[in-house]
């Protein structure tokens, strides 16, 4: 019989970074999962993407064994490197915080569309247009 | 240690969009990492009777070490989530977002979770003669086991990884008696103490992390290994060798990393090696092991042995 799921847990982690620290650390050590396994094998998968966040869903079986799927990075992520703006600018609120063009936007929805419920790239385009705007990001 | 748990819990009309403009709260101030407790499809294999709970708050948290910036980085989070929720309050005749925060804050201590997964590590026999053994666990060996006493802590290690086990078994099988060897990225020793109790005659270990090098020390000490038989260090391949001249040379390297690193590093691990050395391999990935196999022939390695299991390939090549 197949294995039942115990809980499924997810995370946005550093790329080929995973370490025992928060969050890593409490999201998986409260349900028994061997922590250092989970970090050796998500920072293997991901060391070509080291640099950007990857969204993580683990799940977690009864026996404590794992199995997890990584997503693409988060619009938002790739919406701050195409417009550069650096973590943590202290831009006032409601000024533009930055630009990106139309192609960039376009860049981007491509990367996202397998993630994306989307039923075509303009569609996609919308989306992350949306985050942009929402984000302060102008579009040009 | 403590570390203060802030949730930003949302209500939104459009949670992928809330759960990434709220993450990147997060990470726009610097942390590198967050949990999302956002409604999921039920996992095909269903869950069992007595799964956790799933929460009915919908919220993106991150971890801030309890420290005295630590306040002020929550107030950062409030304030940005105030701008964002009166930034969609505007926005929302054009995008129709529509999203509500409450920043809660928590102390969390490193006990409660640093810990938990002990109960589920059991003693394991990797090889027909080679067993590890958490230290919190008993264990009656037979005559010819080997048994790894080991408490990985927060380092790299357990033995029940496949990596771990499938190198132990390479080092099983392609060690000689008396070899000296070199294990990179040591972790919790365990490979140390696996080269040392088949009988390998000097030993040094490197990491590149501090806590590794603690807890690798540690656990050879609990496996009783002689500590004028070997050497740990924190360090990097290359400058080890250029600290060490002429480079030391040793029969049996090991590297149980991941692929881009071993690439990187084999050419030091090549000048490490003496003539006949083995070099063993693990942490590789099967759609990497394409690329380790390439710069292992373009480094002039043969390969002696390739094992596979699971998703892992372990690669023994002879010099």
């Amino acid at each position: 019989m197949a294995k039942k799921v115990m809980a499924q847990i997810k995370l946005q982690v550093a790329a080929g970074k995973a370490n025992p620290s928060p969050p890593i650390g409490p999201a998986l050590g409260q349900h028994g999962v061997n922590i250092m396994d989970f970090c050796k094998a998500f920072n293997a998968r991901t060391a070509n993407d080291v640099g950007s966040i990857i969204p993580v869903v683990i799940t977690v079986f009864q026996d404590r064994t794992f199995s997890f799927i990584t997503k693409t990075p988060p619009a938002s992520m790739l919406l701050r490197k195409a417009a550069n703006i650096d973590k943590g600018s202290g831009v006032p609120n409601r000024q533009k915080v930055g630009k990106v063009t139309h192609a960039q936007l376009v860049d981007i929805a491509n990367i996202k569309m397998e993630d994306l419920n989307a039923v075509d790239i303009d569609a996609a385009v919308k989306i992350i247009e949306g985050t942009a705007r929402s984000m302060g990001i102008e579009v040009v | 240690m403590k570390w203060i748990h802030v949730k930003a819990i949302f209500e939104s009309n459009d949670i992928p969009l809330a759960e990434e403009l709220v993450s990147d709260i997060f990470f726009g101030l610097g942390l590198q990492g967050v949990v999302c407790q956002i409604p999921m499809d039920a996992p095909p294999e269903g869950f069992a009777s007595d799964a956790v709970e799933v929460s009915d708050e919908t919220y993106v948290s991150g971890y801030l070490p309890d420290s005295d910036t630590s306040m002020e980085i929550i107030e950062k989070i409030r304030e940005k989530a105030e701008e964002l929720q009166s930034k969609s309050e505007g926005l929302q005749s054009q995008s129709g977002l529509y999203i509500n925060i409450v920043i809660k804050t928590e102390i969390v201590d490193q006990e409660d979770w640093a810990e938990a997964w002990k109960s589920f590590f059991y003693v394991t026999r990797i090889t027909e003669h080679i067993v590890v053994k958490p230290e919190w666990r008993t264990f009656a060996p037979h005559q010819k086991d080997i048994v790894i006493e080991i408490d990985p802590g927060m380092a790299f290690g357990t033995g029940t990884h496949p990596t771990t086990a499938m190198c132990v078994a390479l080092i099983e099988k392609y060690l000689m008696p008396a070899d000296t060897f070199l294990d990179v990225g040591t972790g919790s020793g365990i490979l140390m103490i696996a080269g040392a109790k088949l009988g390998a005659r000097r030993l040094c270990g490197i990491d590149n992390d501090e806590v590794a090098v603690e807890v690798a020390c540690q656990n050879l000490e609990k496996n009783a290994i002689d500590p004028d038989r070997y050497h740990v260090e924190k360090n990097t391949l290359d400058i080890y060798l250029a600290e060490n001249q002429p480079p030391p040379k040793f029969d049996i390297v090991t590297a149980n990393i991941i692929s881009e690193v071993i690439i990187e590093i084999l050419g030091d691990i090549k000048k490490s090696l003496s003539d006949g050395g083995t070099v063993i391999l693990s942490g590789i990935i099967r759609e990497k092991e394409g690329i380790v196999l390439a710069a292992l022939e373009e480094y002039g390695f043969s390969i002696a042995e390739i094992r596979y299991e699971g998703e892992w390939v372990a690669i023994a090549a002879k010099l």
